[in-house]
């Protein structure tokens, strides 16, 4: 799942504040936590809210969703015949649904109404979301009992772990943000080759741990990135 | 804290039967071994009033919904039916299109109760003999019961007093009952598959089906109304408490809100679960003359931050969510979820310009007062931040 997190209001009221008829658009798709026809609804009432509350009166806002805003057809052909009369979109959407809604429509200013962060793991229980890939390109997770170095590490090191490991606990803590980047708390964090380490020795694969992985070829991963279809 | 009890045991009628304190789903009656009284334990009780219903010498008292208040009531309106419907309950379209055959549906008193084991035979009794000539009750499929079996054994007094009416020659028509739970329902179309209402669900009757699909088990489920508070598509609803049915009704109120504006006083919404706080027909009369707007949900959990938002958007200075005291959810953890919902969308709100405005407060029907005493100090907080004097 691509994991969203809203903007300060008052950044997307920046954005919006010189239009008079905005179309707010959710995407159905994987953002985590969803961002469907409700948040929608939500985000066009409180934008109305703001807008009244800053002195603007006529900022009207209209809520609808996409089932993958990552789509350009899909997006085309839905949002296409709500097109009338708006004069700006705010997208609900990662990253890359504000970039296909510019792409699609060209001449409608399109903004973001989240940040987007990482691909991550919902825990339901603690209601945490957790970075799990970084999307690098050549997947070891066969060789490493299942666990990703490369996100779980800092260092994203190969062959750990290295001198920071005491106790099976990282000495970089995981830091939780609020909206201005202010680290709001700071958790301990396990070790990611220490729980390589004891997953593999569970497994009894502990030759995967001693091979030597030279370091990663970056090409692969360096951005922008491009695949066909097959 | 106001402390006056809305259940109370009066010792000096008692006969000391024990029928309460066995009755109990709660086990908050329990006997002095030494001096022989009966305690209740105000801290167990739930208001459910079973055993209020069940005295047989009537010395316990209950604050809602007396039996007096009730018949009186009752022999006034002259009506020819009366329908009591379960707070848990709900008249499905098949349900009234049934009635309607019966023809109850016309001249009729419909009430909803707490419980509807809290209903002494008493009353039913008293309403026959003041006039009316049918009587249907709707209560709670079994085990839905908030109270754990208040609807069985309203049920099989039911049962004994349609046999007692049938021995003095009157027909069973009388007095009939149909069970029928509120339950939640899924509009599978508009579902995107997030799966929340799986992981929220407390009786474990929403699950995702493939292809991503969610499913709900109407005969598991207990008709909380949580799932339909995550859903972000909109696509499940609790019936009688749709989202659209709430929403309307809090954009009706947009001719109030002008008006108290125009008098120079701030209007308040207040969403209570209708297990936390129990406005009895008199009491609630006396409370929506004032600027106060109320408004009902199944249980907190059900609070999405569109209800909210749409009460400040039509123009409500404040809004207050009233939901059960912490271990005394009828559905598990539904007021832990109404709270962390409420403190997600007090911070939405903050970023508005509209801060405080929103509170959550939790209550219980069993201290006489305690919801109003909430109303009444964030009416005051509202009203001192809108700078007006109430």
């Amino acid at each position: 799942m691509i994991v969203v997190k809203g903007k300060p209001l008052d950044e997307i009221l920046s954005f919006l504040l010189p239009y008079k008829n905005v179309l707010i658009v959710g995407c159905d798709g994987c953002t985590q936590p969803p961002r469907g026809l409700r948040e929608a609804m939500t985000y066009a009432m409180l934008v109305e809210m703001g807008a009244k509350l800053r002195g603007k009166t006529d900022l009207k806002c209209r809520a609808t969703t996409v089932a993958k805003q990552c789509d350009n057809h899909i997006c085309s052909t839905t949002l296409t015949p709500q097109l009338e009369g708006v004069d700006a979109i705010l997208s609900l959407a990662c990253g890359v649904g504000v970039q296909t809604l510019v792409e699609v429509f060209p001449e409608v200013p399109v903004y973001p109404g989240q940040n987007t962060t990482f691909i991550g793991s919902q825990e339901r229980e603690g209601s945490m979301l957790y970075e799990k890939c970084k999307a690098c390109g050549e997947c070891l997770l066969g060789e490493t009992g299942g666990i990703c170095p490369i996100t779980n590490c800092p260092k994203g090191i190969l062959n750990g772990p290295c001198g920071g490991c005491v106790d099976g606990k990282c000495e970089v803590p995981f830091e939780i943000r609020d909206e201005t980047g202010k680290v709001v708390k700071t958790v301990a964090k396990d070790c990611a080759w220490y729980l390589i380490y004891q997953r593999l020795k569970k497994l009894n694969r502990l030759d995967l741990f001693r091979k030597y992985r030279p370091p990663r070829n970056r090409a692969i991963s360096s951005s922008p990135r491009l695949m066909e279809v097959v | 804290m106001l402390a006056e009890n809305s259940v109370r045991i009066r010792n000096e009628y008692c006969s000391k039967c024990l029928i309460c304190s066995s009755i109990c789903p709660f086990e908050a009656i329990s006997i002095d071994k030494e001096t022989g009284e009966i305690l209740l334990n105000i801290e167990k009780c739930q208001v459910c009033g079973i055993c209020f219903s069940a005295c047989p010498s009537s010395s316990i008292d209950i604050a809602y919904y007396k039996t007096d208040i009730l018949s009186e009531y009752i022999r006034r309106a002259r009506k020819d039916n009366l329908i009591l419907v379960c707070r848990g309950a709900v008249i499905r379209p098949e349900l009234r299109e049934r009635l309607e055959k019966q023809g109850v549906l016309n001249n009729f008193i419909q009430w909803y109760v707490p419980c509807i084991g809290r209903i002494p035979l008493e009353l039913l009794l008293r309403a026959l003999e003041g006039g009316v000539k049918r009587i249907v009750i709707v209560p709670c499929e079994d085990n839905k019961c908030r109270f754990k079996f208040g609807s069985n054994v309203g049920l099989s007094r039911l049962l004994l007093l349609q046999e007692l009416l049938s021995q003095i020659g009157l027909n069973h028509g009388v007095l009939s009952f149909a069970r029928s739970s509120i339950r939640a329902y899924i509009n599978r179309n508009r579902c995107i598959g997030c799966g929340n209402c799986a992981y929220i669900c407390p009786s474990n009757a929403a699950r995702l089906v493939s292809p991503g699909v969610a499913e709900i088990d109407g005969a598991a489920c207990s008709g909380c109304g949580a799932c339909t508070a995550v859903c972000p598509s909109l696509a499940i609803n609790l019936e009688s408490f749709e989202n659209k049915v709430i929403l309307e009704e809090i954009s009706r109120h947009r001719q109030l809100i002008s008006d108290l504006r125009a008098k120079g006083l701030p209007a308040v919404a207040v969403f209570y679960c209708h297990w936390a706080s129990f406005p009895a027909l008199d009491e609630y009369g006396a409370y929506a003359k004032e600027n106060v707007v109320f408004f009902e949900v199944p249980c907190s959990s059900i609070i999405n931050p569109l209800y909210i938002l749409r009460a400040f958007y039509e123009g409500f200075d404040g809004a207050l969510v009233m939901a059960c005291r912490k271990s005394e959810c009828k559905f598990e953890r539904g007021n832990e979820l109404a709270e962390r919902q409420v403190n997600a969308i007090k911070n939405l709100l903050r970023q508005v310009g509209l801060e405080g405005r929103l509170e959550i407060c939790f209550v219980s029907p069993k201290y006489l007062g305690e919801a109003e005493h909430q109303i009444k100090l964030f009416m005051d907080k509202v009203a001192a931040m809108v700078g007006v004097s109430k």
